[in-house]
Parts: structure tokens; sequence; C-alpha cells
């Protein structure tokens, strides 16, 4: 049995399986895809899934129904999550775990509605007022969006963080045949519920990487729960070293537990180019790399990035492309100061990459 | 609970200014609480930016500090799942003032028409109190503040009247000082449904230094704009509702699922480009395609291009089909390019030197290398054009078997009469060249 689908369903059956319960949504194209399988299928499975009038009021709600201990997602483009940073901010701060699907389109601003684009990463890895890092998952396939959607709501309970899973208009409106038994299921993952052993508090830690264990509003712990500077228990305050270290412990419970949510693929041949690429662009890297037998490296994280393992990729090529449809070379921007000297950045807009495009530039070089 | 102030700090302990409002409130909200007999979990205060954000740490329940303008929505987020998925006692109420009720009013709004079973107090001093006394959208008509020196031109909106349109089915106005304030929170609390008072106040920080006022002047201030109000309204609220229209029938998730019928042997991959109007069949056509390539036992894919509207301009899909998989979807030589009008043609033309064979509309070009065909003589049926061109595909190149894209037609189609007709004439049409 196969089903003719587009990304958009499969991220919407993969976040289902991965235990989502909440869904806000508001109409955007190339996002749409996700809301409105969300609508339909979250009340079958006993779900809430809901109308926004807005893209702040989808991602508040959200907010709300996975502080009440709900897993929780929405889904947007470029204008509607630029609506979002402020709340997102908030989730980083109060720690709350919510997934973000973030479905790019040509920017800025309304850009092309309905024109694929990967000009998002830099925004999405420093949307937030503080600049405190956040998880950025990509696909690289259509049928990849069911594994790595359940991995970036595991990678949000767990870490107690918001999640942006980013993608593409090509990825989630493309529709493909797929083999349902092929699709990738990753263990599901929950946060980790205070236990009732010693003293509650919203924040606590030991090691500035911990995660907090999580009790709901509602639940039989009194909660307080703040967007605002505070300390361990959640009280708003100033000038008191536990407030700093809780910021810091914000940093160090994403970057100190990289490992748990890296993600890549990585085709090594005898060849002495490697092609670096992440989301739609992916497939056309994987087709012409095998027909010119060159190594490629497939992000599927792309924020954080750990650095010394990407070094000791990099290190054995002596010519390096990073691929990606966006004017800036968001990825290129991320990663060159580790890419050697012989690195290029080839990109474009307005259309795919194709795989021929990419042969002519590596028959350039 | 057998004291209040097991549940709220003493006054004494409050950082608000000597004669502020958010004192009377407080005190009123928690005696509310108390006289309710509530559990401390049971209570969730969630508030926004401003004065009004420091009530957390006076209450000894959940405390949610938000957003400005963002608590309501936040709060309704909380709501919504204690509401349909938990046992629905989590009394939630929200403590926002006059200016986060004017940066978050839709919120306010949609809470009010969706009836979230949340309680809002908007503490309305008229001004922003904590960034210095600035006017905000409750401001009224002829008062004071740091940005009204003159005296405010504007009247004040009318929070209540708003709600009540949107939908509250529980609204009330009056002020702090008001003996009644405990008795009507009270109330709201125990409505299920949103429910809103709008209760005015003095900011003695700021409305003082710029207003020759005190606080018996609220009373009069009250009268003069509508005066106090309590209705009560009875409606179903966000969760019963939910929970009635839609936990009615469990199903699995609903895919095109597809069954493959025989398995075609296909040596290279097939590339397709359909190019026509909106509303004339494209995408559905190539999804039929797609389909009848899985009942055939290979892969597809179909990647679409619109304009912003779906219903006007071109409609253009490229389709793969290929025993293997297939990675890159987009298509850089068609083997077949289909022309179905002039919006079509516009939009592919840097595909036609590269097509190998073009099949397009008859009135769209003379030129004799094309297979000029009379798809859109059909355009009074469904999706005619399209579904004839691909019956010409289908007659002169036989791509595959084309019993399986009627199979295709008749189990996923629509109006699968008039286009089973087109493509057949196609098809007979195709078979002749």
């Amino acid at each position: 049995m196969k089903i003719f689908t587009s990304g958009g369903e499969l991220i919407a059956k993969g976040a289902i399986d991965a235990g989502v319960r909440f869904f806000a949504g508001y109409p955007i194209t190339p996002a749409s895809v996700i809301y409105e399988p969300m609508m339909r299928e979250l009340p079958k499975v006993e779900g809430i899934a809901v109308g926004a009038s807005d893209e702040i009021s989808a991602i508040s709600y959200c907010i709300g129904a996975s502080l009440r201990g709900i897993k929780s997602m929405t889904a947007t483009s470029g204008p509607g999550f630029s609506l979002m940073i402020e709340s997102l901010s908030y989730a980083i701060m109060s720690e709350i775990p919510i997934t973000i699907v973030l479905a790019q389109r040509l920017g800025p601003a309304t850009g092309g509605a309905t024109t694929s684009s990967q000009g998002d990463l830099l925004f999405s890895a420093f949307s937030n007022s503080g600049s405190y890092p956040l998880p950025i998952i990509s696909p690289s396939s259509i049928e990849e969006c069911y594994e790595l959607i359940i991995h970036s709501v595991n990678v949000s309970e767990f870490l107690r963080t918001p999640v942006i899973f980013l993608t593409e208009k090509e990825i989630t409106m493309t529709k493909k045949s797929i083999d349902l038994n092929f699709l990738k299921k990753p263990e599901v993952l929950e946060r980790k519920y205070f236990s009732g052993n010693g003293q509650f508090k919203t924040y606590n830690f030991k090691d500035l990487k911990d995660v907090p264990d999580f009790s709901p509003v509602g639940g039989e712990f009194l909660t307080r729960y703040t967007g605002s500077a505070h300390d361990k228990k959640g009280d708003l305050k100033k000038d008191d070293p536990e407030v700093i270290e809780v910021l810091y412990h914000l940093k160090e419970k994403i970057l100190k537990n990289i490992d748990k949510f890296l993600f890549y693929e990585y085709f090594e041949r005898n060849s002495d180019i490697l092609i670096v690429s992440y989301g739609v662009t992916s497939e056309s890297v994987r087709e012409i790399a095998e027909l010119k037998k060159v190594s490629y490296l497939i992000l599927k994280t792309l924020y954080p990035l750990k650095e010394e393992f990407l070094k000791s990729i990099f290190e054995k090529y002596k010519k390096i492309i990073v691929v990606e449809e966006n004017i800036m070379g968001n990825l290129y921007i991320l990663i060159r100061h580790l890419l050697g000297t012989k690195a290029y950045s080839l990109t474009k807009i307005g259309s795919l990459i194709s795989p021929g495009e990419i042969k002519n530039f590596l028959e350039s070089i | 609970m057998k004291d209040l102030f097991e549940i709220i700090e003493k006054p004494q302990n409050f950082p608000y200014c000597p004669g502020c409002g958010h004192t009377s409130i407080d005190m009123a909200l928690a005696r509310a609480i108390f006289e309710l007999n509530l559990e401390k979990k049971d209570v969730l205060i969630v508030s926004d930016i401003g004065c009004v954000g420091l009530v957390d740490k006076l209450f000894n329940v959940h405390t949610l500090h938000t957003l400005h303008g963002r608590s309501t929505a936040i709060a309704s987020g909380v709501k919504m799942v204690d509401e349909v998925l938990f046992d629905n006692q989590l009394k939630t109420i929200v403590m926002i003032g006059d200016g986060g009720a004017t940066i978050g009013l839709l919120h306010l709004v949609e809470s009010a028409k969706l009836n979230v079973d949340i309680t809002v107090l908007v503490h309305n001093n008229f001004l922003y109190g904590m960034t210095g006394g600035q006017h905000s959208g409750l401001t009224p008509k002829e008062f004071k503040t740091s940005t009204t020196i003159r005296g405010n031109p504007f009247e004040a909106l009318r929070i209540i009247d708003i709600l009540k349109n949107s939908g509250a089915s529980f609204y009330a106005r009056t002020f702090s000082q008001d003996p009644d304030l405990k008795d009507i929170i009270k109330e709201a609390i125990s409505h299920r449904g949103f429910s809103v008072i709008e209760i005015l106040e003095l900011c003695t920080g700021y409305a003082t230094r710029y207003n020759d006022i005190k606080g018996n002047d609220l009373k009069i201030i009250l009268e003069n704009s509508g005066g106090k109000i309590k209705e009560k309204i009875e409606r179903e609220s966000f969760g019963l509702l939910y929970k009635s229209k839609f936990f009615d029938k469990k199903s699995e998730f609903e895919f095109t699922e597809i069954e493959a019928e025989r398995k075609i042997n296909l040596k290279n991959p097939i590339k397709i480009v359909i190019a026509g109007s909106a509303g004339e069949g494209v995408q559905l056509a190539s999804s039929l395609l797609c389909i009848s390539a899985i009942l055939g036992g290979l892969n597809s894919t179909q990647k679409n291009d619109n304009p912003v509207t779906v219903g006007s301009g071109f409609s253009v899909s490229e389709i793969i089909i290929k025993d293997g998989d297939i990675k890159y979807t987009g298509i850089e030589e068609p083997d077949y390019l289909i022309i179905t009008s002039m919006d079509g043609l516009k939009r592919v033309k840097g595909f036609i030197e590269r097509s190998k064979n073009i099949i397009i509309d008859e009135s769209l070009t003379d030129n004799k290398n094309f297979i000029r065909v009379p798809a859109r003589k059909y355009i009074k049926l469904r999706g005619g054009p399209t579904y004839f061109s691909l019956g010409v595909l289908f007659g002169k190149f036989n791509p595959f078997d084309f019993e399986l894209y009627e199979k295709a037609i008749l189990k996923y189609g629509k109006a699968k009469d008039e286009t089973l007709t087109c493509f057949r004439e196609g098809l007979n049409f195709g078979r002749k060249l």
C-alpha cells in the first residue's frame, strides 16, 4: 500500500504520532497544508485544533496548552513567524516546549507566497531578544518530514524549549508516492515531570545543563512561570546571582545536550570535493553527488551547530561547496569560519536549485 | 483554607504605591477565592505586563506572568486544554491593565467570541503606570497624562461594549472601591464561559499628578461613562462546544491510499509538465496521473506552481514517474510538455526548447513541430482541455497502460463521466496521429 501525499500531511501525521494534541493555526501559504490536516485529524484522537485570529494568538494558545501539559504545535511561514517572535522569546525564557513549523517562502515581507525559498535560517536562528540558542531541525526530503517532526517534538519536550522545524514550500506542498512502511518512526519521548521528591521549584536545576522537572499549571505543585528574569523558584528578580545563573542555564541546556539532537547525513566518497546542503536542496545534491562521485553532507540539525564535528569532516576536503536557495548564503555564513580556504557558496532564488546547476558549478571550479 | 492570608500576602507587603487601586482589586480577588473555597492548585492567576504584573508574588496559587497584551491568549490556551482534556477544575484569572487590554485587544475579542472559560479583570487606571503615565486606548476624553498634557482629545474605547458585542457571556463594569467588587468577581469566576470585569481605578503615581482627581471621583467617572454594569448570558463554553461538535468519530488519518494493481516495466523516468489555466483541472488531472503510475507499481511526484490566487492565472504541474526513488522533484527537460491555454503557454515558455514532445492547443500556435490538438473545444466539460490532452499523450505515445489512468479517474477523480469522456476522445485523437 502506498499513499500519495505531501510533506505537509506527513508533518501533521508525524506530529500526531509524536503525541501532539494541541495545534493552533492561522492560514498562510505554504503552511496551511499543515493547519488543514491538523484541524481535520486532531479531534479524531481527542486532541484540540483551533484557528487563531493571528499568529501571535496561535503561538500564545500553544504556550498555554503546553503549560497545562499537552504537546503543542503551530505552523507558519516568514510573515507569520515574524509576528511570533516575541512569544518565541517568551517560550525560551519560561522554558515551555512548543514546536513551530516554519515553511519558508520567498522573502522578505510577504515576498512570494507560492515560491519556494530557503531564506529564513539566519532569521530563525537569531530570532529572539538576547540571542539564546534554540534548536532548528530541517527535513531534507518529503518523506523525512515524518521522522524529523517526531524528533523535533521530542527535542522540544525533553529540553523544554521551543524548536523550529524549518522547511520549504516545495517540501510541504509537493506530493509524492510514499510507502508508509518505509517511514522511520523514532521512539516518542516525553518531558520529565517532577516526581514529588524534594521541594518543587518551577526552574530547578543542579547543573547548568540540566532541564528542570516539569509540573503543569493546575497540577498538584504550585507553579510560578514567567518570561521575566527570575530565580529558580520563578520569582521575578533583578541583580541576583541566581538570575544570571538561570540565564546561563538557558544556553547550556541546549549547547551541552547537542548530541541528543544532532541529525545529519554524511555520504563519503573517495573525492576531494564535499557538497554541503540542507532542506529541499538536498535532493538535488544527492542526485548530482551520485553522478559526479563527490561526497556530501546534508545537515538536518541546522542550529546550533556542533563545530568540532563539522570541522573534522571539512578537514578531509580540498573544495567545499555550500548549496542553498537564498540570497546571502545563510548556512555558508554560519559555517564559513570552519570551511578552510577553498570554500564556495552556491546560491540562487526564485526556483529550486537543480542538479544540472550544481553540476555546472562543479565543472566551473 | 482557614485563613485568607494563606493565599495572599498581607497588604502591607504589596509593592504598589499608597492608594493604588491594585491593592483593593487584589484583596477583593483573594476574598473571592477564599469565599468560593477554591483549592490553591485549582486557581491560576495569569498576569500581564505593567504594575498589574507584580501580582504573581502576592498570591500563593499557580501564577503565570506573561507578555504585554498576551495574557488573555496564553490563559485561553491553558483553559482550552483544561476544559477539553482535563477535569475543567482550573479557575483561570487574567490580570490585565488598560494598556494590555489595548495592545492585546484582539485576544480579548477572540476569547470572548470563543467563550473560553476564563475571567479577565481589566484594571483600568486610564494610563500606563509603570512606564511613566502615558495615555492608553482606555484613557477618557480630556484626561491628562504625560503624553496628553492638554487633555486627551479622543474618546476612550468602551472595552465592555466591545467585548459584549464580541460574545462575552459575562461582563461587568465597576470601580475598585465598590463594596460589591468581591461578589462580582465571585460571580465571574463561577461563571462557565468568558467573563470580564472592567474595574476603574486610580493611579496615585500619575493620574493624580496631572489631574485634579481623588479616589471618590472614580464613581463619577464611572457614572459619566456608561455606569455600573453586570450582565450574564447563558452560552456554551468553548470546551463543551468543542467536545460535542468534534469528539464524535474515531477514525484513521485520512491519506490518499493506493494499492498497486500490477507492476509496469519502465526503463527510464517519464517527465511531464502540464501547463494551463486555473480552474481547468490541471492539478487534479496531474494528481490522477501520479496515482495511475502508483496503480502500476511505480513512483511519482507532483510539484505545482500557481500564482497567489488559485482561481485565476496559470496552473502548472511538473510530474515525474519513475521505477525507483525520485529525489529532485523539479524537471529540467520534460519528455512531454502539455499546454492547454495562453496562461500556461506564457508560464512555461522556458520549457519549450528543452521539451522532447509538445502537445499544445491548436489555437495557441501554428508551429508544425508541435502536436496541435483541439483541447479547448472541451472547455465546457470539467477539466476538459487537460483530460483531452492527457488522452492524446496516452494515445500517441503510450507511456504506460492508459487503463490505469481511467481507473484513477474512476476511483479518485471528480465529475468522472465528463473527464472520462474527454480523456477517451483525446485517446482516440492521439491514436490517429
